[in-house]
């Protein structure tokens, strides 16, 4: 006999759960507490708009280059040209991966479709995840900005060498642990119009069309990430706009409170690794020299916009140690600088 | 239950293990602490004394455990995060040998600690002389030690000196050079003659007069802009001030219709003085307040300030019953008041701006007893006493340009003859032993290099 299967449950779709929420709690808060919080909201939109924009505006243009950069990759670059770029072995091609950087110009937003992009052409996870965390610190446009900012001194030798070690001592965890399908969320397919790449029986596609391949899967990118570059911004703009920065200065005291604190306001702030360095030369006799290393070192590796981008890319629990190690790796760099370098 | 992949089977220890090493590093603390270190470690007399600490310091908590030995009275200032410096209020003892004392404990801005007592030392060094040789087509400045030797010309200008002035921490002298436009540019370079830079290019017009602030942060001078046409002369001379952190120069005053040369800086840099000659008059503003003060005084000296600043000794002219009088008169700007200090009753003795000791207890004063004579001889005066030796002139001999060095045993003077070629030469008193001993022939101006 057949069993009487019961219907599948209709779920409510999250964000209006979220709103039914809100809501309960907008009535059932007392009346003056919830006209207070209103008015210092409404106080400070015009900040939170300042800000939002100067984050977006500030991050868009490098996401549009890692997108265009992600269509080049997967129209001019075959899977055996990349095999043949790295190495098989595991710690050279690691160590690769985290160099790639210097010749790729993306910061942290545009680095993600980008190293997305290479993952699916076959890129070992290892140098993958050392060119994600390499690459927003290592490319020439920040080398020269940090240069500009604190001279061509220890301060940009050591976030140049921090960025790469981290990086790629990262990497190797990774890589050494699991098989990239256990990381890797399965990226969503981009299937641009009209291209046939290698169809048995139609002749190969011009350049032309290529061309337009690469901008249609540039756009599609552009639009899947800069929705989480919008969500990102908006939580680093409410953030900055309704948390008290000056709460974060006054705690940050001493060797290794001061290389927390700097790392919170790195996340927090989440600030582009192309103009961080000079963010970051107005906090220099108000922290330490390790707090402003480690700042410049996590900050352009895990804050919250690029964050939200690594969910789309990796498991939850990869996402974990890909905050966690270079998290960690950059606190102990930065005590480090303190107790021995404390004149950087 | 959490079933652990590979990855986190190789992740989570590792992140223990760094955890761990962090949390060790926080238990153990900063093994090197706080360090200290001297700037410099040889100083004029007047300092300043730069310390530098490894980490960012609080002031306040390092000023109660900094001190000094033999003890010194002076301020600790913060001049950035990591950087104290001590102003001493009276001048270290040249040839003395010091202490700074550091107490262990917590210094740090970001609770760094110094680990243990720290003595750091540093050395006072003789003071020296610059002076304007006098040879023909070759005025230069020199340098020489108050025994004689060490003499060294300092500028090389094509003789194109007109005037000069030595910081009080001794580390640059200012001077005022002829240009090619007939103007007079202002310059600085450093106590060993090196790298001279100019401050500012007046091009036709004339800066002169140049006094550093007692920090030697600031440069006053006097303005004279050039007529429209050239060679027709200059305007009436302004008192400007530059900027050495800006780079910036201004108007002391923003009235055009305020004019004053000679500038001369209180010795705590608070007041600036000037003489007004449209109204006769020195003319004293203290910066902070604004507040201006006008002496009245017909002579056409600007003041001589008190080793505190407080007071200031002028000269004028004035009437009495037995006829006109130069007077030697006292402000005291903390209490506003005036007073005749000196006068002569008999007959009539024209006074030269008393130069201050160092300790505020005795001045040198040019003197002309009588009349008759253009020849002016100096006065040690005892200011307790009202009295004191007279220093022996030569006939046909006039005495001036007098100052004493920071330990007030030394009087450098220039001593010019009246009549035939123009040869003056340079001399110094020794207070303690009375013997005036001449240092420099065909040689001017003498000042003092701390």
């Amino acid at each position: 006999m057949d069993k009487m299967q019961n219907p599948p449950a209709r779920r409510i779709p999250r964000p209006w759960l979220i709103l039914l929420a809100l809501i309960i709690i907008l009535f059932t808060t007392p009346q003056d507490i919830t006209l207070s919080l209103m008015s210092r909201i409404f106080e400070r939109l015009p900040d939170f708009a300042t800000i939002f924009l100067g984050i977006f505006i500030e991050a868009a243009p490098f996401l549009l280059f890692g997108t265009l950069g992600s269509g080049l990759v997967e129209i001019f670059f075959s899977q055996d040209l990349l095999a043949r770029l790295i190495p098989k072995n595991n710690l050279s091609g690691t160590i690769i991966g985290g160099l790639m950087g210097l010749v790729f110009p993306v910061c942290e937003c545009g680095v993600v479709p980008l190293t997305r992009r290479m993952f699916r052409k076959g890129l070992p996870l290892g140098a993958g995840i050392a060119f994600l965390l390499a690459a927003p610190v290592l490319n020439p446009i920040v080398l020269l900005s940090t240069a500009s900012a604190f001279g061509p001194g220890l301060m940009l030798a050591l976030r140049a060498a921090l960025s790469l070690i981290i990086a790629i001592s990262t990497g190797l965890i990774f890589s050494s642990s699991s098989p990239a399908t256990e990381i890797l969320k399965p990226a969503p397919a981009f299937a641009p119009p009209q291209l046939h790449f290698n169809p048995p029986a139609t002749p190969a596609p011009g350049l032309a069309e290529r061309w337009r391949s690469v901008l249609a899967i540039a756009l599609d990118e552009f639009f899947e990430m800069g929705r989480y570059l919008v969500i990102g911004a908006l939580l680093a703009t409410a953030m900055q706009t309704f948390l008290p920065q000056n709460l974060l200065v006054s705690i940050g005291k001493g060797p290794i409170l001061s290389v927390i604190a700097m790392m919170l306001l790195a996340v927090l702030l989440s600030i582009c690794s192309t103009v961080d360095a000079f963010v970051a030369l107005g906090f220099i006799g108000i922290f330490s020299p390790g707090a402003i290393l480690a700042f410049l070192v996590f900050g352009p590796m895990v804050d919250i916009k690029s964050a939200l981008m690594y969910a789309r890319v990796f498991n939850p629990r990869a996402l974990l140690y890909l905050i966690l190690f270079p998290f960690l790796l950059s606190l102990l760099a930065g005590i480090l600088v303190n107790y021995y370098l404390p004149g950087l | 239950m959490i079933k652990l992949t590979r990855l986190d089977r190789l992740a989570l220890p590792l992140s223990f293990f760094i955890f761990l090493i962090i949390s060790g590093l926080a238990l153990i603390g900063n093994p090197n602490g706080l360090q200290p270190r001297l700037l410099e470690s040889v100083n004029g007399p007047w300092g300043p004394i730069t310390l530098e600490f490894s980490s960012p310091v609080r002031a306040e908590a390092a000023q109660i455990a900094i001190s000094l030995r033999p003890a010194s009275a002076g301020v600790w200032t913060a001049i950035s995060p990591t950087k104290l410096r001590f102003s001493p209020a009276t001048p270290f003892q040249p040839g003395q040998h010091y202490q700074i004392e550091i107490q262990a404990g917590v210094l740090g801005v970001n609770g760094e600690k110094l680990q243990r007592a720290s003595h750091l030392s540093f050395n006072i060094r003789p003071p020296a002389l610059i002076y304007l040789s006098n040879a023909e087509g070759a005025r230069e400045i020199w340098r020489i030690a108050p025994d004689g030797t060490d003499q060294q010309q300092l500028s090389q200008t094509s003789g194109k000196i007109y005037d000069f002035h030595a910081s009080r921490d001794g580390a640059k002298i200012a001077f005022a050079l002829l240009n090619e436009q007939s103007g007079i540019d202002l310059w600085q370079m450093g106590r060993e003659g090196e790298n001279p830079q100019q401050i500012l290019n007046c091009g036709a017009d004339r800066c002169t007069s140049p006094r550093w602030s007692p920090d030697g942060t600031r440069l006053a001078y006097t303005l004279e802009v050039s007529e429209l046409t050239p060679g027709s002369g200059y305007g009436a001379p302004r008192p400007w001030v530059w900027d050495s952190a800006a780079n910036q120069t201004s108007p002391v005053y923003a009235d055009s219709q305020i004019i004053g040369y000679g500038p001369s800086w209180s010795p705590d840099g608070r007041r600036l003085a000037i003489y007004d000659a449209l109204n006769d008059g020195v003319r004293v503003l203290e910066f902070a307040s604004g507040a201006e003060t006008f002496l009245p005084c017909s002579t056409g000296q600007f003041g001589s300030w008190s080793p505190d600043g407080a007071r200031m000794f002028y000269t004028d002219r004035i009437e009495t019953e037995f006829g006109p009088r130069t007077v030697v008169k006292l402000a005291d700007f903390e209490s506003g008041e005036e007073s005749i200090f000196l006068a002569g009753e008999q007959q009539d003795a024209f006074y030269n701006l008393p130069a201050w000791a160092p300790d505020g207890k005795y001045i040198a004063l040019g003197l002309r007893p009588t009349a008759d004579t253009s020849a002016s001889n100096i006065w040690i005066v005892t200011l307790a006493l009202l009295g004191g030796p007279m220093l022996p002139g030569e006939p046909n001999m006039t005495d001036g340009f007098y100052s004493w060095d920071t330990s007030g045993t030394l009087l450098v003077f220039q001593r010019t003859p009246l009549k035939g070629q123009y040869q003056p030469t340079i001399l110094l008193y020794d207070i303690s032993i009375g013997k005036t001993s001449l240092l420099v022939e065909n040689a001017s101006w003498p000042q003092w290099l701390p």
